[in-house]
């Protein structure tokens, strides 16, 4: 008998030897991922293993137990996934504070719908505590143009009090997890896009919802924390980045800085996907940036069984063998598909067949892949709409269908991307082609997969083998800008930096946009 | 219309039947097949309105169930001016007739023009005169070109949701100048969609582009028939 020893739970198990790692996590009923049945296809059942001879990720359907071993599971998904992670990197010295010892400081990324609050020892930058809470501020609309709305119309301290009540709630938190007093909190820095720029610090954004769409301050600003209801040292500084443009915010600045572009020879296409995608194409030598309204159907809005991606939610399809297969976060019973799923469902079907270049679902009759001819009795009406049945309805699992207006919804967002990366290219003098690098940045691109959204037409499909997610990069320049005063400058002459580009003003954009419609 | 047989009764309905499926599926040969035999003698050109605007009415509801998209709405137009041209080969003044001025505007304070750009579109590939200001236009600007070309309807789009008070000022604004009379004022956009029916003094609030089209289609035969 061998020892398996299991994480989290630690958990003990003696297993004979010869048996799969696999079988054992199904008898003692650990929840493992494992879509392909333990095929060894999908790699959803890796566990980390460390023993005399192995040290790594394996997937445990392919694992024989020959000696003791200690197994980690893959932290269980719970709740909305909150994109902590960054990449971190060396930061000019240059602090703002005169002493650093035994002092924190804390950075935000105020998001539209969550905030994450860093808590940083000031002199080596080691993050002793991280929370995250969701936005106050949809209990009075989801999205940021209805805020500003009511920020204009109703009044914008229904709006600021409740999100500066969640900021000051996190540094409390993040000090009591660290063991700290919060007295020892020397300086905040904020991100965020420009509506929760503007509405967090209370100044008025209606000159967002007006033509030309600029924020009422560009500026990077130093604000003293007290004045916002930040209950830290009484001297603690408020440092805000600045905003690029009417929707490229702080948040844009905060991933240049991290990213820096000020000292990136080759030419790299930054792309962060919300429901504004914003982009930002050059290098140390020229930035152009534009933002273009992609809607919300990759955040699962618009989308009939769309939804955000919490547990329930279908995040990957692929197809393995005969099968339409899809994971589902938690392992449970599917409620609805992310993002990240919508783009694989559409690549996979667009692959077999069953969705036309047009974007139109086949008609039964016309198909012609074995798999999708599988499926054929998938393809049927809902309500005068053609749907394509995903999960038919059984016990304890609803059905969820993808329509065909859910893949127009598809197709006109990705082509308001697609037709942002050509412009700003065009603009810049060069070819998709000529791009060394593109990274995407947030929790979108974190876990999409990237031929997948070439495959639809997301992303050209010369940017495939030059794509890189960097997590939660504005995260990570927020970080920056409060360990730094040096980082913090590097960013304000970068933004100064950054020509803008309105889309909606191009003449070409529309014609572009048309052709772009199609999948290819 | 001129008077049949039972026997040319029957095949008249079979030929304009043809032409509404024709049109529905956008099979152009099909609809200019029957257009070419229904034009010689036997609809004129307000009466083949009826078929055609069946089919295009079945190519709106096809756009709004998402099997039809915007390169096919588009198309569509195209279909139904070369029908329209079919008649002009042989009466020039149909076009003249059929070339009432559409104007377009999108309300002061938003500059999405998608939805405007697509309609303009269709609306001038079936021949309609569409005098097109722009986005974020003001009032003032409004009423200075209404006066100045004497549009039979104006459409309004919107894409924010405060744009519907601006419709509505611009609609209060053409009653006080005397011009409200004297144009058919539709509205449209995302505004209109999530703003339901609100009452803002309009003829017509279009949520899907074939409406739009149906409707300056109905203002174009009233005015000429």
């Amino acid at each position: 008998m061998k020892k398996v020893t299991i994480q989290p739970g630690n958990k003990t198990i003696a297993v004979q030897e010869g048996q799969r790692l696999y079988n054992l996590f199904i008898q003692a009923k650990i929840p493992v991922d494992t879509p392909c049945g333990g095929r060894g296809k999908c790699g959803k059942c890796n566990v980390y293993i460390q023993s005399e001879t192995k040290l790594g990720w394996y997937q445990s359907c392919q694992i024989t137990v020959t000696e003791d071993m200690q197994v980690s599971l893959k932290e269980p998904e719970s709740g909305l996934k909150v994109l902590e992670k960054g990449h971190q990197r060396d930061w000019d010295p240059r602090s703002w504070l005169s002493q650093t010892e035994g002092v924190y400081v804390l950075a935000y990324d105020i998001g539209t719908t969550t905030v994450v609050g860093f808590l940083m020892e000031a002199s080596t930058g080691k993050v002793v505590a991280v929370k995250s809470g969701l936005n106050p501020q949809h209990a009075i609309a989801a999205d940021v143009i209805s805020r500003c709305e009511y920020a204009c119309k109703v009044n914008i301290q229904d709006l600021t009090l409740p999100i500066r009540d969640l900021v000051n709630e996190i540094a409390q938190e993040t000090a009591k997890e660290a063991g700290i007093s919060p007295n020892q909190i020397r300086l905040v820095s904020i991100v965020g896009n420009t509506s929760m720029h503007h509405l967090y610090l209370g100044i008025n954004p209606n000159t967002l919802l007006k033509v030309p769409y600029q924020p009422a301050v560009y500026e990077g600003m130093m604000l003293k924390a007290y004045n916002y209801q930040l209950l830290i040292n009484s001297e603690a500084k408020l440092i805000v980045l600045p905003n690029i443009a009417g929707f490229v915010g702080a948040d844009t600045a905060a991933v240049l800085l991290n990213e820096e572009f000020d000292c990136l020879k080759e030419l790299t296409l930054m792309l962060d996907i919300g429901t504004n995608g914003e982009l930002v194409l050059g290098n140390a030598h020229r930035l152009l940036a534009c933002s273009t309204a992609a809607g919300p159907a990759f955040e699962g809005a618009n989308i009939q069984f769309g939804m955000r991606g919490t547990i329930g939610a279908i995040q990957k399809a692929a197809i393995i063998e005969t099968q339409i297969t899809f994971d589902v976060i938690g392992g449970g019973v599917a409620q609805g598909i992310c993002g990240s799923g919508l783009i694989d469902l559409v690549a996979v079907l667009l692959e077999i067949g069953m969705i036309r270049s047009d974007g139109r679902i086949e008609k039964p009759d016309k198909l012609t892949h074995p798999i999708a001819l599988h499926y054929r009795d998938r393809i049927t009406k809902k309500e005068g709409q053609t749907v394509i049945i995903l999960y038919p309805q059984e016990d304890g699992q609803k059905e969820i269908y993808l329509g065909q207006k859910d893949i127009r919804q598809i197709q006109l967002a990705k082509a308001a991307i697609h037709t942002g990366i050509k412009l700003l290219c065009k603009k810049m003098g060069v070819s998709t082609d000529e791009i060394v690098q593109l990274r995407l940045a947030g929790a979108f691109g974190a876990h999409i997969d990237i031929s997948n959204a070439c495959r639809i037409g997301l992303i050209p499909w010369n940017l495939q083998d030059k794509t890189v997610s960097i997590g939660n990069a504005a995260g990570e320049g927020a970080k920056l800008a409060a360990l730094s005063q040096g980082e913090y400058d590097r960013c304000v002459d970068m933004v100064k930096q950054v020509e803008f580009l309105e889309l909606a003003a191009d003449q070409e954009f529309q014609q572009q946009y048309f052709q772009n419609l199609n999948f290819v | 219309m001129k008077s049949f047989g039972d026997w040319e009764e029957k095949s008249l309905t079979e030929l304009e039947n043809r032409l509404i499926h024709a049109m529905e599926a956008l099979d152009e040969e099909v609809v200019m097949e029957c257009a070419c035999k229904l034009q010689k003698g036997i609809l004129t050109f307000y009466q083949i309105q009826v078929p055609l605007n069946e089919g295009m009415k079945r190519v709106g509801k096809l756009f709004e169930a998402g099997e039809y998209f915007i390169a096919d709405l588009m198309f569509s137009g195209i279909l139904y001016n070369q029908v329209i041209q079919l008649y002009a080969m042989e009466d020039e003044e149909i076009l003249k007739e059929n070339c009432i001025t559409v104007m377009m505007a999108v309300t002061q304070n938003d500059i999405h023009d998608i939805g405007k750009d697509i309609i303009a579109s269709i609306l001038r590939a079936e021949g309609f005169r569409i005098i097109d200001l722009g986005v974020d236009v003001g009032i003032e600007e409004i009423i200075k070109n209404i006066k100045k070309y004497e549009p039979a309807v104006l459409i309004l789009s919107g894409t924010m949701s405060y744009s519907i008070d601006e419709m509505k000022h611009i609609i209060e604004m053409l009653s006080q100048e005397n011009l409200r009379d004297k144009v058919e004022v539709l509205i449209g956009g995302t505004s209109v969609n999530d703003n339901g029916s609100i009452d803002v003094g309009a003829d017509a609030c279009s949520i899907e582009p074939m409406e739009t089209v149906m409707f300056c289609r109905k203002v174009m035969v009233e005015k000429g028939a």
